[in-house]
């Protein structure tokens, strides 16, 4: 319990002006020794003197000059890699693309093969057993071309085609022995309308002839595809995962079997055709078919030796 | 706690007060707040040392000397363990120039200082506050500064102060050490409680019963009322 006393005393004492007051500045004589005056200012002196108090400007300003070069470091970043988010993975060496997604081309690639295989078989057992009723829209498949320029005419046709003309090669093959067909190239042509949206078109040939610059390795390089896959998008085009076989590269189209613009865009396919129609003995037919190769292929590798070539 | 983060300006005025010693503190350095005006703030003197100006140092120096080095003596009572802390205390004004903060106040700063000093030394030396033993040459110097008084009226003023003095030395050390605060400092009993580290209430307490025990010792030296020896 307080006393109401010492309240009242400690008010009083509170407004100032009271005798404990004024007693206490009277006993208080206490004066600093002149020495400890120096010595406390020659230390205060030398610790200027130090040079103290520039590091302390320096951590003063540190801060928010740190942070304004992280924030224009985090916008150039930004701005740098912003339009380049199509593109961005061109950059990336082409070796480590490569391999990172070889195996998965590869099965992508087999994949396809077992596809386009399964339903030309299934379509030779439906062709065998009713009429034709109709004919189906034809699906050109288009080898993956060499991404390069074109070597100088080979002594001979390529040992190691692309996947895609393996793909094709594969195709032909497998009609040849299952079905026994004459024309193997032919049935080719004509796929089911459900193999139209499965069976790929490798246009990278296309692709790197209309626009060279743009592809500098060789065929199986992904850059190469990656770019013509980011054009494709940009085209509006159809496009797969990034980096696949069945992706931004390879394109999906339905034509009419009749149109011979589209039988003619495949340079091998038209070669094939040329040969056979040497070995039917149309050689003038041949020649023109040759000769209109060339003007449409000038620079494509065919040996000196091909069948197709215009007999001298 | 960090250090000086009451963001008050009762020091600047309480600390122009007292440059030319003319008001000791207290609430009586309240009064002086429009003269203080045109003083600069401890705060700014500070920030100016901070960044090299060690003649800002010195006016800042001159402004507390006084409070701070009493407030050392009272609490510790010999003057030579004053002298140390009191070096010791600016010597770690001086070293933490770097952390301080303008909205700190520089007397809430400095006296705090003082106060973890002052805490520290007794804790090295194994005893508590000392009592500041009334020294019989400062009581002859008080005598001999009222030589202009008659004698025996000089006498009774030095028992008074005598008195007064030792009622303080005897005070309980917190006690002693929130008034001492109180009438050097100039800051608040809030301000006071932060740097002792307790709530205001508590500090008013402590204040309450130093301010009891010193009135009681000036109480025994007022004159007594003399009556008339034969009553009329």
């Amino acid at each position: 319990m307080s006393d109401p006393i010492d309240i009242k005393a400690l008010d009083e004492y509170l407004k100032g002006g009271s005798d404990i007051s004024q007693r206490y500045r009277e006993v208080r004589r206490e004066e600093v020794p002149p020495e400890l005056d120096r010595r406390v200012l020659d230390e205060a002196r030398a610790a200027v003197a130090s040079g103290g108090g520039r590091s302390r400007a320096w951590l003063r300003w540190g801060a928010p000059v740190a942070l304004a070069a992280s924030v224009i470091l985090a916008v150039t970043v930004v701005i740098e890699s912003g339009p380049q988010n199509d593109t961005s993975f061109v950059t990336q060496p082409a070796a480590v693309d490569k391999a990172r997604l070889e195996p998965q081309r590869q099965v992508e690639e087999s994949k396809l093969q077992d596809q386009v295989a399964q339903e030309r078989r299934q379509e030779r057992r439906e062709e065998q057993q009713p009429a034709f009723a109709a004919e189906p829209p034809a699906v050109t498949v288009q080898q993956a071309a060499p991404a390069s320029a074109p070597a100088p005419a080979p002594a001979s046709v390529p040992a190691a085609p692309p996947p895609a003309a393996l793909a094709k090669t594969e195709l032909e093959r497998l009609n040849a022995a299952t079905l026994d067909s004459p024309a193997p190239q032919v049935a080719a042509e004509q796929p089911s309308p459900g193999l139209a949206g499965s069976v790929a078109t490798v246009s990278a040939r296309k692709e790197v002839e209309q626009a060279p610059a743009e592809v500098d390795s060789s065929d199986d390089d992904l850059s190469s595809v990656s770019i013509t896959g980011t054009r494709a998008r940009r085209a509006g085009r159809t496009a797969g995962p990034r980096g696949t076989i069945s992706g931004s590269a390879i394109s999906s189209e339905t034509r009419p079997a009749a149109d011979e613009d589209a039988e003619h865009s495949d340079p091998e396919k038209w070669l094939e055709d040329i040969r056979e129609l040497r070995r039917a003995g149309k050689v003038e037919e041949a020649d023109r078919q040759w000769q209109e190769f060339g003007k449409a292929f000038p620079n494509f590798p065919v040996a000196t030796d091909d069948l197709a070539r215009k007999q001298r | 706690m960090e250090l000086g983060s009451v963001p008050s300006q009762q020091g600047a005025v309480s600390s122009a007060a007292s440059i030319d010693g003319a008001l000791p503190g207290g609430a009586a350095a309240l009064a002086t707040a429009p003269a203080a005006v045109a003083v600069t703030d401890d705060a700014t003197l500070m920030l100016r040392y901070r960044d090299g100006d060690a003649r800002a140092f010195e006016l800042l120096y001159e402004r507390h000397k006084g409070p701070l080095y009493r407030y050392l003596q009272r609490m510790c009572g010999r003057r030579e363990v004053a002298d140390d802390l009191f070096q010791e205390v600016w010597s770690k004004v001086i070293a933490s120039r770097s952390r301080y903060e303008a909205r700190a106040q520089f007397n809430t700063f400095l006296f705090r200082i003082a106060h973890n000093c002052a805490i520290d030394y007794f804790r090295r030396s194994g005893r508590p506050h000392e009592n500041a033993a009334q020294d019989v040459d400062e009581l002859a110097e008080q005598i001999g500064a009222a030589e202009h008084e008659r004698p025996d009226a000089a006498l009774s003023e030095a028992q008074v102060r005598s008195d007064f003095r030792r009622a303080l030395a005897e005070l309980p050390p917190e006690q002693r050490d929130v008034f001492v605060l109180y009438e050097e400092s100039g800051l608040t009993l809030e301000e006071i409680g932060r740097i002792t580290g307790v709530a205001m209430e508590t500090a008013k307490s402590r204040l309450r019963y130093a301010v009891g025990k010193l009135r009681t010792a000036l109480r025994q030296h007022r004159p007594r009322q003399l009556e008339p020896s034969v009553q009329s």
